[in-house]
């Protein structure tokens, strides 16, 4: 009653048939006509209903594996073809990938931070990883913090040096230097202590190339027990590798300022434009960092006993920094708000 | 400052295997920035001084010709281009063999067929000055055949280190050549020769009827030291060429000899010191501040008007000498003075100071006493000076009594203690007593007592004035003598915290990169300072508050800016000449004055959106709104100022016409208003000459700083069930405010609790036939975490939707 070659005949016919579909439809029609109802496999099954036993146990699963199998061959053949036809598809479809954000003149495809945001950035966190504060403090100052507190009297011809802008009461100006916060941050901790105070400073002077008003300075301050000159050095060592990248050639030699005793003027070795020749470059020393060890007055007038404690100070010029990071050669771009200049220094 | 090498070889010896290059490191390490190294100029001592014979033309090149010399022994010829040949002129000639300072060596060539042995020399190409149109003409009685560097004396020869002033300002003692030398005997460890005070009481002349000077020194003058003594028999002679060799490589010019050696005591010892023609003084002397204005016509032929205050030295008819800072015409020494007074004296260096520069008058005196000078020092110079006068003048005669004034009270010696372990501490290493006592020695410091720890130290005279007071100043002088490059280097030992960044630091740094990632903008400065003009173009109000400066640089830079609008708006100006489309940012401080302070600072945010082609205010409101929520910060925004909201006058003036009066937006945040978004009114931008669109966004971030970014996110748990959505097409008018018809939705959420509704957003915004009708498609979110949501509730939700929207007055769109 049941011939197992016929089955093999089947399956045979089948895949020949399979093979020449090259459409949906044939496929589709193909699986009804071999397991369809009316389909072969489907009589077949039927017959089995009233078969022997023997034959059920025999047969059976030979139907249900041809079955199976013609069912998987029919959903492969189907994917296949329907990759054929999505892939015929997106051939004929051509994206213009070049019409992107950078070449549409109405984009915002770049922006940045401002130079000195970076620096300063980069500078607070240097000195955050070593363990100082970050302090700010007012641009518009008393005579007290600005000169007083620091050990410049009134007379003193250090006053001359930072020509001040005044305002009218003849008490209040703008700050000449971060160093105002030295008072302001000394009151605001208890020893031991470590911060840095970034911010503007004012100058009353003609603006050229390398002399701008409106300029950028960093204060520093140490003050605990038994602090050196060699521990000044170690800091602002470590704070110009972290910045050059590499162990800068320092020199520590005498400068006179009045808040600092002793007082110092830190230079590196750099390779210094010739004046002469702008290609050439000889190696020569930048005066970069003014600083010293905290005068004992300036320590009092910071409701500090310069008896139980000592310290460092040092003063940072941020835009000279920006100006040898970069190589730019006018101070005065910081303040143009030219996008010209800021977008050389895009964070994208 | 200059120093003179050859001159400082007078009191020390310098050592000989090191060059002046190694002087000017040694001393910038050591004492003061040394700025500009001038090696002796020793090409002249090669260069000789011939005298013209003849010269005749180039017999192949017209503007040529052959010029024959002679050294006084030999004669040369050579070919010469110079235009100032004749005969009998005294040139300078280097022979072959010779490098000239510009790097040109002579060697024998051939100059159009003829050769030509060595060069006649222009003044630049021996590098003795600048002009190089001829042959330097040397004077005619030139010793021929001698070398330029003995007919030039040392002018040119010198070796001369150029010390920046700014470095010297705490140290009178390094105003004269002397002070250095000292230093110099201190780095290499070399005896200074001391200065032997001259003993010129011997020189009074024995007469017991010695007339009296009559001088009177009142304390207004606040003089602590003045000695005067008259000498007779002057007579000029001309000035020692070392003298003068010395003035002029430090820059001074002679003038005749009585007032070349004050000067030259001055530039040696650091004291200035004055002569006065005693035939021009009348009767007595009195020194004193002005007690009214006077004018005075100083030496350099100025009349300077001088104001109550100035101290002056006068005789009974009028002023001598404007004291420390300059000598009067009236009575100056010439040629031909025969009888002089010699004054030594200490003035206040505050009141000099405040003089010189209000008459703008400084002076090499006034540059030393501002120092405040040491009245010992002045004994010294003035006994050096007389030294000097009767060494050149032997028959000079003190001719009356000499007058000296010392204010001794100002005159106490100056005593220091030194902790060792102090000084070790700030070191960071030990020094062996006798390394510190050498120092201290070399630098003429006592030691006056000597405990263990503690030493009393007493500071020379010429240090005591201002410069050394305290414990610190005694260490620096042992710090920079042992050499800062040789302290050890080491990290202190402190305790480890933890360390965050300020909440205002945060805020900043978080606020500037949103701006940046987020809104595409880029960050600008520009200057707290602004001017009227600025204020006037963008309609500022000028408030008669101001915080205006007294002394300006210029109008546009003479008061703190009130906001950040007119400068960005400026900025805006600035670019648009360049760019188009672009955005910027400036966290800036404004200032303003108020009640109980001077002046307050507050941090603000402004932003610009510029465009010539697009409308980019809601793009602007979104950024900006999108930041409240980066900062965690409720905001809402309000077209209108309520009863209760007022406009803070720091974030902008009510009056400020700039806002555009349909298309301006209030943020209110925790119940303040903290900002405004607003598109520029046009009419200030043709003030700018702007044609784009402007958009500006003004956020007073002092109300946001203090919060910091506190995120209070909790997990809310995920719907199991799917969301439903109703989408509903609803016909408005042109000018309808979507958020209304939200804020409409939500109020009906709320009032009916149809807590299944959780999202109602614009799915779109419909113009049809050509913008008469507008059609605006809303979706609601239905959603609900127990359970699912029926249909037959869903139908209930939609149909409370429709019924209040319909009675607003809006339906749904007719299909």
């Amino acid at each position: 009653m049941f011939d197992i070659n016929q089955f093999h005949q089947i399956e045979e016919s089948f895949n020949a048939e399979l093979q020449n579909c090259a459409t949906m439809a044939q496929v589709l029609d193909l699986k009804s006509k071999y397991i369809g109802k009316t389909g072969p496999l489907s009589v077949a099954m039927k017959q089995l209903k009233d078969a022997t036993i023997e034959h059920k146990r025999t047969v059976g699963p030979i139907l249900n594996n041809l079955r199976e199998k013609i069912e998987l061959l029919v959903q492969q053949k189907i994917n296949v073809l329907e990759l054929a036809t999505i892939n015929q598809s997106l051939a004929s479809e051509k994206f213009d990938w070049t019409m992107r954000e950078t070449v549409l003149e109405k984009s915002f495809s770049t922006a940045g931070l401002h130079p000195t945001t970076l620096i300063q950035r980069e500078l607070e966190d240097i000195f955050l990883s070593m363990g100082f504060d970050v302090l700010d403090g007012p641009h518009i100052e008393d005579e007290y913090h600005n000169f007083e507190a620091l050990n410049i009297p009134a007379d003193h011809p250090a006053r001359d040096m930072q020509d001040t802008f005044w305002f009218n009461d003849k008490k209040h100006l703008l700050r000449t230097h971060t160093s105002n916060i030295q008072i302001r941050g000394m009151k605001q901790k208890k020893p031991p202590f470590r911060f840095v105070a970034p911010g503007k400073v004012f100058r009353c002077e003609r603006t050229d190339a390398t002399h701008e008003m409106v300029f950028h300075q960093l204060e520093g301050m140490m003050v605990g027990k038994n602090i050196s000159i060699g521990h000044l050095v170690y800091f602002m060592k470590t704070l110009l590798k972290e910045i050059f990248k590499k162990d800068m050639e320092i020199r520590l030699r005498p400068g006179h300022f009045p808040f600092v005793e002793p007082g110092f003027e830190l230079d590196i070795r750099w390779k210094k434009p010739n004046p002469a020749k702008s290609s050439e470059r000889y190696s020569g020393w930048l005066e970069l960092l003014p600083c010293g060890m905290i005068h004992p007055k300036v320590l009092a007038a910071g409701g500090i006993d310069p008896k139980e404690f000592n310290g460092f100070a040092f003063g940072l010029g941020l835009d000279r920094l920006v100006m040898v990071k970069y190589g730019i050669d006018d101070v005065r771009h910081f303040h143009s708000g030219d996008l010209r200049f800021l977008k050389q220094f895009a964070s994208y | 400052m200059i120093i003179s090498l050859d001159w400082i070889k007078e009191f020390v010896t310098l050592p000989v295997d090191k060059d002046i290059h190694d002087f000017a490191n040694a001393l910038t390490m050591a004492t003061a920035e040394v700025e500009e190294v001038h090696e002796a100029n020793k090409i002249l001592e090669k260069i000789i001084a011939v005298k013209i014979i003849s010269f005749k033309s180039h017999p192949n090149a017209e503007k040529l010709r052959l010029v024959t010399f002679s050294d006084g022994v030999k004669q040369f010829e050579v070919v010469c281009g110079a235009p100032n040949v004749r005969v009998d002129l005294i040139v300078p000639y280097a022979p072959l063999g010779v490098t000239l300072p510009n790097g040109m060596k002579l060697e024998a060539k051939e100059i159009r067929g003829i050769w030509s042995q060595g060069m006649l020399c222009s003044a630049t190409e021996l590098g003795l000055g600048v002009d190089s149109s001829g042959l330097l003409e040397l004077p005619v009685n030139t010793l021929i055949g001698t070398n330029l560097a003995q007919v030039y004396g040392h002018h040119g020869a010198q070796e001369l280190l150029v010390i920046d002033n700014k470095s010297l300002t705490h140290r009178p003692d390094l105003w004269g050549m002397y002070g250095f030398a000292r230093e110099f005997a201190a780095i290499y460890h070399t005896h200074l020769k001391p200065i032997v005070p001259f003993n010129w009481a011997a020189k009074i002349a024995e007469n017991s009827n010695l007339p009296v000077l009559n001088v009177r020194v009142a304390s207004s003058s606040q003089c602590t030291f003045f000695s005067l003594i008259q000498l007779s028999g002057w007579h000029n002679a001309p000035t020692p060429d070392w003298i003068k060799s010395r003035l002029e490589s430090v820059g001074v010019r002679s003038l005749n000899l009585a007032v070349d050696i004050t000067n030259y005591v001055m530039f040696e010892l650091g004291i200035p010191l004055h002569a006065y023609d005693r035939s021009k003084v009348k009767g007595s002397i009195v020194v004193q501040a002005l007690e009214q204005g006077v004018d005075f016509k100083t030496l350099d032929g100025v009349v300077r008007t001088l104001a109550p205050g100035d101290v002056l030295i006068s005789d009974e008819q009028k002023p001598l000498v404007l004291a420390g800072i300059m000598g009067g015409e009236d009575c100056i020494v010439t040629e031909s003075t025969q009888e002089l007074l010699l004054e030594a004296a200490i003035w206040n260096a505050q009141d000099v100071r405040k003089t010189s520069t209000r008459l703008g008058l400084r002076s090499e005196s006034s540059a030393r006493f501002e120092k405040t000078l040491d009245p010992k020092s002045a004994q010294i110079a003035f006994s050096r000076a007389l030294e000097l006068f009767f060494k050149f003048c032997p028959k000079l005669q003190i001719s009356a009594k000499p007058f000296l004034f010392a204010d001794e009270k100002k005159l106490p010696a100056r005593l220091v203690k030194l902790h060792l372990s102090y000084l070790y501490t700030v070191l960071g290493m030990q020094v062996s007593h006798e390394k510190i006592k050498n120092i201290l020695y070399s630098l003429e410091f006592k030691i006056s007592s000597e405990l263990p720890d503690c030493w009393i130290l007493e500071v020379p005279s010429f240090r005591a004035q201002k410069d050394i007071t305290i414990e610190e100043d005694i260490i620096e002088e042992l710090a920079r003598m042992i050499g800062y490059d040789s302290l050890p280097i080491s990290s202190p030992l402190t305790e480890i915290l933890p360390l965050h960044l300020s909440k205002d630091k945060s805020f900043l740094r978080k606020s500037q990169d949103f701006f940046v990632y987020n809104a595409q903008a880029f960050e600008v400065m520009t200057y707290p300072l602004i001017g009227k003009d600025l204020l006037h173009k963008s309609a500022w109000v000028d408030d008669a508050q101001d915080l205006v400066l007294v002394n300006a640089l210029s109008e546009e830079a003479d008061r703190m800016r009130p906001s950040l609008i007119p400068s960005l708006l400026q900025t805006v100006a600035k670019n648009c000449k360049n760019i188009t489309h672009f955005r910027l940012f400036e966290f800036g401080r404004i200032y303003s004055s108020v009640k109980n302070d001077f002046a307050k600072e507050a941090h603000h945010l402004a932003l610009a959106f510029v465009s010539k082609w697009e409308h980019q205010l809601n793009s602007l409101y979104s950024t900006v709104e999108t930041y409240f929520k980066f900062l965690h910060l409720p905001v809402m925004f309000h077209t209108q100022l309520g009863q209760k909201m007022k406009l803070p006058a720091s974030l902008v003036s009510p009056a400020w016409t700039g806002l555009h009066p349909s298309e301006t937006l209030y943020l209110e945040s925790m119940g303040n208003i903290v900002g405004f978004v607003t598109t520029v009114h046009p009419y200030i931008l043709r003030n700018f000459k702007l044609k784009s669109n402007v958009h500006i966004a003004v956020i007073d971030c002092s109300y946001l700083m203090p919060r910091g970014f506190e995120n209070k996110t909790k997990f809310n748990p995920i719907s199991l069930q799917p969301d439903s959505y109703f989408d509903c097409c609803i016909e408005v008018k042109k000018e309808t405010y979507v958020q209304e018809i939200i804020e409409l939705l939500w109020n009906v959420v709320q009032q009916d609790k149809l807590k299944e509704i959780t999202k109602i957003k614009v799915l779109d915004d419909y113009f049809s036939g050509s913008h008469q009708q507008r059609f605006v498609t809303f979706r609601l979110t239905f959603e609900s975490a127990q359970e699912t949501i029926t249909s037959e509730r869903l139908k209930i939700l939609e149909n409370i939707v429709l019924d209040s929207l319909g009675k607003a007055g809006f339906f749904l769109r007719k299909s």
